[in-house]
């Protein structure tokens, strides 16, 4: 217990640390002094300074710290209610199938009508893929089922996303998608947070309130049974969270892949492997994640804007190689 | 007799030399070809045009060319109507072009215009090709003739301009709009390092350092678009006191073209209010 109470202050220590730091980090070099003055006494400052500061950084690193959260929460609860180290929103579909939902609210103009019909059109597109997928793989699914599923449902979610594109009357609309879909934190505002952060909490406090049967979970079906758990609830309220948070998530940051995979899997020894001690220490892990990659992109980005998406992808991909020839020992 | 019969076989082939070198079935394939083929081929003529020269977001003729055949861009189209010249873009419908060029086809491809000296240019050559050289002079003489209008002293302070697009995009010193803010009597405000016609332009930059005037494309604006949200971002109107923003149609620069006068037109007004308030 008390190891755990260390690592969650740990994780909340460096996150807090980089989340200042990545107020002095932008495209645009200013001294550290004014970036502090804009923050403790904006007003007296450089309106420039002041603008970008609270305007766009801000924001910026909210957002970071909200979606990394929401996508490190989101891929713990899911391996720990499939019991499968590879199940993360990305891999499986829930992602694609996310933006698909938000893709069509917002070419609708539902979402230019009311800005909540945004989130609200991930929410359910990331809903129906958690669904579907849970259907096609079984309750228990192996590596490979689920693997399989998961591509099946990311088909799935593209091919619509592609017709939703192809049907739009607007010529700049599959440019700009494929932009999106990348996943990017650049540039967003207040707003964004605001639309994120009412729709973030429940999912997360759904998924918290699974935890003790997630837990049980890793027993097995019957054992948690046996303990008193309510496996149809369980499953519903982590299906649930995972919605919100991802839904959210790919509303307004577009698709950022990986996340949810790769935090859980380094975490997941230094909490003893228990899934309700994984869900607080991932949603830490998630926005620190985030944040750093964040600040590198930023860092990185000369000329054209590098995508946070690419770059959590970039990381991911030969993690998940490494995890697969991992599991492949283990499955044989 | 033989003389009569000699000066009719001659006038025949004179005729005919004509004729293939004036098209009497014109299809158009490309938006700036559209515009171009409109002014200077006779109506009846055209037998095709690309369906954006309906679209008034874009287009300058959209309410012009009812009832005229709209194409997408695609062979299968063209065939049937059986023109004797196709207009394309350089960088548009590339499989259809090559695949007519391949059937026989006479197509005839334009650059983009990069410039006003560009949009002369392309008149000129079009008005030879469409066997109209005298229209192709009256309009570029009446284009001169407006931009000419708009002209400023050389001594006149120039504001520096941006012209701002969806997804954080700028035009850059080598488009046709930095040529067409020349003329309007504005400066390019520097975008990065960029030399080329477009630059990403982060938010960022553009406040730290922002332009005199910010021209923002305003088409599809009542059609939502991720892209244009970048240009509602709160972090603009928070810059609104500091600096003009204004809005250009993007159908009067989006294509080299005698109605790119217009362009010059509304920003020089822009440019002598702004001269105003100093």
């Amino acid at each position: 217990m008390t190891r755990g109470w260390k690592l969650t202050a740990l994780l909340s220590l460096v996150l807090a640390t980089l989340a200042v730091l990545s107020l002095f980090a932008g495209r645009v070099a200013f001294p550290p002094g004014e970036i502090a003055r804009a923050v403790f006494a904006p007003g007296d400052i450089a309106e420039a300074v002041d603008i970008i500061v609270w305007d766009l950084r801000m924001p910026r690193t909210l957002l970071a710290i909200l979606v990394g959260a929401s996508l490190g929460l989101a891929g713990a609860a899911l391996q720990g209610l499939l019991r499968n180290p590879l199940a993360e929103p990305g891999v499986i579909g829930v992602s694609t199938s996310a933006a698909f939902g938000a893709v069509v609210v917002f070419y609708s103009g539902l979402a230019g009508a009311f800005p909540i019909a945004l989130p609200l059109g991930g929410m359910t597109g990331a809903l129906g893929a958690v669904a579907l997928l849970i259907l096609l793989a079984g309750r228990n699914p192996g590596v490979l089922t689920l693997i399989l599923a998961g591509v099946a449902v990311n088909s799935l979610g593209g091919a619509l996303t592609a017709l939703a594109l192809n049907l739009s009357p607007n010529p700049y609309a599959a440019a700009e998608v494929v932009f999106w879909l990348m996943g990017s934190l650049a540039d967003r505002s207040f707003e964004h947070v605001r639309l994120a952060i009412v729709f973030m909490v429940p999912g997360w406090l759904l998924i918290f309130s699974a935890r003790r049967a997630l837990d049980a979970l890793s027993l097995g079906d019957d054992a948690a049974a046996s303990l008193g758990f309510d496996l149809r609830a369980t499953r519903w309220l982590t299906v649930g969270g995972v919605a919100l948070a991802v839904g959210a998530s790919v509303s307004v940051c577009g698709t950022i892949a990986f996340v949810g995979l790769v935090v859980p899997h380094v975490l997941r020894p230094l909490v003893g492997f228990e899934p309700s001690r994984l869900l607080p220490a991932s949603a830490l892990g998630g926005a620190i994640l985030l944040v750093v990659t964040d600040i590198a992109v930023r860092l990185l980005s000369v000329g054209i804007e590098l995508k946070i998406g690419v770059l959590t992808a970039l990381i991911g991909a030969p993690f998940f190689f490494a995890l697969l020839v991992k599991l492949r020992r283990v499955m044989r | 007799m033989l003389r009569l019969v000699y000066i009719a076989l001659v006038l025949a082939v004179a005729a005919n030399v004509a004729a293939a070198e004036t098209p009497r079935r014109i299809a158009s394939m490309n938006l700036c070809a559209d515009q171009l083929v409109w002014r200077l081929a006779e109506r009846r003529h055209i037998v095709s045009l690309s369906h954006l020269a309906a679209d008034d977001e874009v287009s300058l003729i959209a309410d012009e060319v009812e009832g005229i055949h709209l194409n997408h861009g695609s062979a299968e189209e063209i065939v049937p109507l059986k023109p004797d010249l196709v207009v394309a873009g350089r960088y548009s419908a590339r499989a259809a072009v090559s695949l007519l060029r391949k059937l026989g086809y006479r197509v005839v491809q334009l650059e983009l215009a990069r410039s006003v000296a560009d949009i002369r240019r392309q008149i000129v050559r079009l008005g030879e090709v469409l066997g109209s050289p005298d229209r192709a002079r009256r309009i570029i003489a009446r284009m001169d003739r407006r931009i000419e209008a708009t002209r400023v002293p050389s001594s006149a302070p120039r504001p520096t301009a941006i012209n701002y697009q969806p997804n954080g995009f700028a035009a850059g010193p080598g488009s046709l709009i930095a040529d067409v803010l020349r003329h309007a009597g504005f400066d390019l405000a520097r975008i990065g390092g960029s030399t080329g016609a477009y630059a990403h332009l982060p938010l960022e930059v553009l406040i730290d350092d922002p332009p005199d005037v910010l021209i923002v494309d305003q088409s599809y604006a009542q059609n939502p678009t991720l892209a244009h949200s970048l240009l509602a971002h709160p972090a603009l109107d928070h810059l609104a006191n500091r600096i003009r923003r204004v809005a250009v149609p993007n159908r009067v620069w989006i294509c080299g073209n005698p109605g790119t006068a217009r362009a010059i037109e509304q920003l020089a007004e822009v440019r002598e209010q702004w001269a105003g308030e100093q």
